[in-house]
């Protein structure tokens, strides 16, 4: 198989435009209305700027666990002057988000210059106003961002966030405990797997999986749909057949084998077969879920371009395959895939970080969902999971 | 207590303000005002009538109140069972290692709550030792697990609580005369008569602040039942955290919170009438 | 004496020494995992199951900075909240037993008040707090709220210890017109030290030990806890088992020392009585 950019295909494409236009316009109107707000964030963000001291030589970054290699944060500090201070403090949107909310509402600091969040999340993050423009004088490596991802519903044009990396949402599992190769989603729910099966506490993730396993398409469903995969949830928590609803805490119990299935992220498998190299993670045959991880400058940052400058040396190509080799999600720089041939053939090959088409074609992404919405499924879900 | 008066004549009549004035507004600041403001929260609802977060801590969640308060009386009695026995030997038996144990006691307090957690889950993990022992033993039906069940959240409470347990009980035991425990054991026929007629009665104090220090504790947990627990485990703590830091929704967070804090006072109210004591610690 | 003791007496004692002993081996069980488990070299990311012994993990026990900063910042908030409470709740614990006045009970009742209510409703309602305050989350808040939930603490425990004490030598010397700061250096200090030393270390202990309050308060700041809490759902590596060893052993050689030194001045005093 040839290299070729991790994110080019049409389908790709043409998938997420599937999934975000339906919301379009809702998104475009809300973004409209935080526009006095967002206006005001702006000012503020290049009031502060100018008043920042020159001194001041440090980006402040806030990402998930794991989701980087070591040399890109030292690399940058030796190439640019400034130190990255990079801190892996996020492990749940929600979690982080209910940290961060206040104090932006109150135009606080919050102490980082670059949040990394899921797509709904940076969606909600842009709509109340918490971003501030990226700088794009300092960020010409833009251009290099895939095609596909270039005009998401949540950030037409990419004014405030770009891809970090982007994953999949699938099962892990352990082979030798399961005596069979699993293919189907609803496999997670054979009894004989009960007690050593968790789902993740990432809504869209768990509950998109079990819908595609019910025959529902998560790209455009209904709440009823929702609702019967959380009854289905919840029938199988109660009965004690799922051992645990997990953020990325799931690979400790995985690899220790506490835990045979488990809906897993596609990158974090590759990183625990040093834990367990008999660990193996599908694409259901029903499907697989896709989303995206964004870098996003918060409003109240006073140093708008060293953030800016900061992603504009992670979408160097060759950098970006830096940060893949080491977490092998799907990068959203162009020519990364090139770039990752040269330093890790084998991995460059893999449908983990450059998916076949047939894998592609049953990507989903979870639709959007406005407020009222998220706060109806979130109440089922949460019911589900017993929280 | 009879020497009061006469130091409190030598001194300024603002002397004892004056040394509590500072915790005491710092408790106010930080401790009262805190509470009013939760008060507030509790019911700032945006939508439906502002009883409607306590409704909801009821219906909905009945189960995680009924499932903490149990395992934290669980928690509580087994702390008892454990702690007092060791509480008495180094009251009346460690001699010179006396402060050695009391240190020893304390001693897990400084490797972090969680880094123990974790340490129970490797010591329960499903190829773990306990798992291990339990199979060489034949007490293990196949495939039964630790992790992740009520045994190992009952567990962990316990074991995180215990030294809360053990030191008022210590102290009581320790305030205890020494010619009055011998006496006893002169005057009663049998140890256990001795025991339960003399020592238990004057340690009760002890074992009143333990368990409050255990039970209080032990029913805001979330974290044993997150690490050692499934999710047919969660404790109401988890639906307090959950809500306040996942789901927003403060004013229910805020109504569980003053729940869950009636519920204990009016327990620790019963409590203290039962054993009519209003000693603490 | 010995001989006097009834043979029933001294099974009953051999036995609650046995079973004392076996509750202290549970008591450090995990404390064991938990050194033994510094010298494991993990194949992966999670150091929860055995491989092999080394010395890795102790001879680059600084390899994660984000570890290395959140323990550094765990030290400062637990050194300076056991400062400020153990002055504040010292404070408190002698005005409670050397004075009788008006609010006393009240007082009493403020200090146990935080102690039968759940850490997550601590936490909550401070965060509540700051929030209206506008007070940006961070060192502050979390200092602020590890002195208030060991105020108590530091109170009741001098108060259990000093309860009961003859002051007459205080007062002796107040006749003999001391001044007052003299009185309580020479006088008064020595004899609660024991108390307060006792009352800061539990402070200490329990500002280190405390995840739940400061998960609410910390804003973007990460403690000692607040980073194992986050490396447990990526990787766990053996520094966290190495740098709680540290502590232990630091701990341990600290209770060491307080114990001879608590000895001596028993024996000195003994010989002096």
């Amino acid at each position: 198989m040839s290299t070729r950019d991790s994110y080019s295909p049409e389908e790709l494409q043409a998938l997420l435009r599937r999934a975000l236009s339906r919301r379009q316009f809702l998104g475009r109107t809300a973004l409209a209305a935080g526009g006095l707000t967002l206006g005001s964030a702006m000012l503020g963000a290049c009031a502060r700027k100018e008043a920042a001291p020159a001194a001041v030589k440090t980006v402040r970054i806030s990402n998930w666990p794991l989701y980087i290699d070591t040399k890109t944060t030292t690399e940058f500090a030796a190439a640019t002057g400034i130190t990255a201070e990079y801190t892996e403090d996020i492990n749940d949107n929600n979690e982080f988000f209910a940290k961060i909310e206040e104090p932006l509402k109150r135009k606080q600091s919050i102490d980082r210059d670059i949040v990394v969040l899921t797509d709904w999340m940076a969606a909600r993050m842009i709509r109340l106003g918490y971003c501030a423009p990226i700088d794009d004088s300092k960020f010409p490596n833009k251009a290099n961002l895939v095609d596909s991802l270039r005009n998401v519903s949540f950030d037409p044009g990419r004014k405030f966030s770009v891809p970090w990396l982007s994953g999949m949402t699938g099962l892990g599992y352990n082979p030798k405990k399961t005596g069979r190769e699993l293919t189907s989603i609803n496999d997670i729910f054979d009894p004989k797997f009960k007690g050593q099966v968790t789902m993740l506490t990432e809504m869209r993730d768990t509950l998109g999986l079990v819908m595609l396993g019910q025959g529902k398409d998560p790209t455009s469903c209904t709440l009823d749909d929702a609702k019967a995969a959380c009854a289905k949830i919840k029938k199988a928590r109660e009965s004690g057949h799922i051992r645990k609803f997990t953020g990325n805490d799931y690979a400790a119990d995985l690899s220790t084998g506490n835990i045979t299935v488990a809906i897993a992220w596609s990158g974090d498998i590759q990183g625990l077969a040093a834990d367990n190299p008999d660990l193996r993670w599908i694409a259901p045959n029903e499907g697989a879920m896709l989303y995206s991880d964004n870098m996003m400058i918060p409003s109240t940052s006073d140093r708008v371009d060293l953030a800016s400058t900061w992603m504009n040396w992670c979408y160097d190509p060759a950098h970006s395959a830096q940060i893949v080799a080491a977490s092998p999600y799907l990068s959203a720089v162009k020519g990364a895939g090139e770039e990752l041939a040269k330093i890790a053939p084998d991995l460059a090959k893999s449908s983990l970080v450059n998916p076949p088409d047939d894998l592609r074609a049953r990507l989903h992404v979870f639709r959007a969902l406005d407020d009222a919405e998220d706060q109806e499924f979130n109440r089922a879900f949460q019911d589900a999971i017993g929280a | 207590m009879a020497g009061i008066a006469s130091g409190g004549a030598r001194q300024s009549r603002w002397g004892p303000y004056l040394l509590v004035a500072p915790g005491v507004l710092w408790l106010l600041v930080f401790y009262v005002i805190p509470l009013i403001t939760l008060g507030k929260t509790s019911v700032t609802v945006v939508d439906g009538p502002w009883w409607s977060g306590f409704q909801r801590a009821f219906t909905a969640y009945g189960g995680h109140f009924g499932r903490s308060v149990k395992f934290a009386l669980l928690a509580t009695l087994l702390g008892i069972a454990l702690g007092y026995p060791l509480a008495y030997l180094m009251a009346f038996r460690a001699g010179r290692f006396k402060n050695l144990l009391l240190g020893l006691v304390i001693l897990p307090f400084f490797t972090t709550f969680l880094v123990r957690t974790f340490a129970w889950k490797t010591i329960l993990n499903d190829s773990g030792p306990a798992i291990w022992v339990l199979n060489q033993l034949h007490l293990m039906p196949p495939g039964a697990r630790l992790l992740n069940t009520s045994i190992a959240v009952i567990g962990g409470l316990t074991y995180n609580f215990l030294p809360f347990m053990i030191m008022p009980i210590y102290v009581s035991l320790e305030k205890i005369d020494r010619r009055l425990v011998e006496a006893a054991y002169d005057l009663y026929s049998g140890p256990i008569h001795a025991f339960v007629k003399v020592i238990l009665p004057l340690s009760l104090p002890g074992v009143f602040a333990g368990s409050l220090l255990v039970f209080i504790p032990a029913t805001g947990d979330f974290i044993n039942a997150e690490l050692l627990g499934s999710p047919n485990q969660q404790m109401v703590g988890t639906v307090i955290q959950n809500q306040f830091l996942q789901v927003r929704d403060y004013p229910l967070a805020a109504s569980i919170s003053f729940v869950l804090m009636a519920a204990i006072t009016v327990g620790v109210l019963l409590y203290a009438r039962l054993l009519g004591t209003e000693e603490l610690a | 004496m010995a001989a006097v003791i009834p043979l029933s007496r001294r099974i009953a004692t051999r036995l609650l020494d046995v079973y004392a002993i076996m509750v202290l081996v549970y008591l450090f069980l995990p404390i064991a995992v938990i050194i033994i488990y510094s010298f494991n070299t993990p194949a992966g990311k999670f150091n929860f199951v055995w491989k092999s012994f080394s010395f890795d993990a102790w001879r680059d026990p600084f390899k994660y900075p984000p570890l290395v900063e959140a323990m550094k910042l765990s030290l400062k908030v637990a050194s300076l909240s056991t400062l400020v409470a153990t002055v504040f709740g010292t404070l408190m614990a002698l005005a409670l037993c050397r004075y009788k006045f008006k609010g006393s009970g009240l007082v009493s009742l403020l200090l146990v008040l935080p102690l039968t209510t759940p850490e997550i409703v601590l936490g909550s309602s401070l965060l509540s707090l700051f929030l209206n305050l506008n007070a940006q989350m961070g060192f502050a808040t979390i200092v602020i709220a590890h002195i208030m939930f060991s105020v108590s603490y530091v109170a009741l425990t001098v108060r259990a210890r000093i309860r009961g004490f003859d002051w007459t030598l205080e007062e002796a010397a107040m006749d003999l017109g001391a001044n007052p700061f003299r009185v309580v250096m020479k006088v008064t200090l020595p004899l609660i030290a024991p108390g307060i030393a006792a009352a800061g270390m539990l402070s200490f202990a329990l500002s280190l030990d405390d995840f739940i309050i400061t998960l609410f308060n910390s804003g973007s700041r990460v403690t000692y806890p607040l980073y194992v809490y986050g490396a447990q759902r990526a990787a766990y590596p053996p520094q966290i088992n190495v740098m709680a060893t540290a502590i232990l052993a630091t701990s341990l050689l600290a209770l060491g020392l307080s114990v001879l030194w608590q000895n001596r001045t028993l024996r000195q005093a003994m010989v002096k009585g």
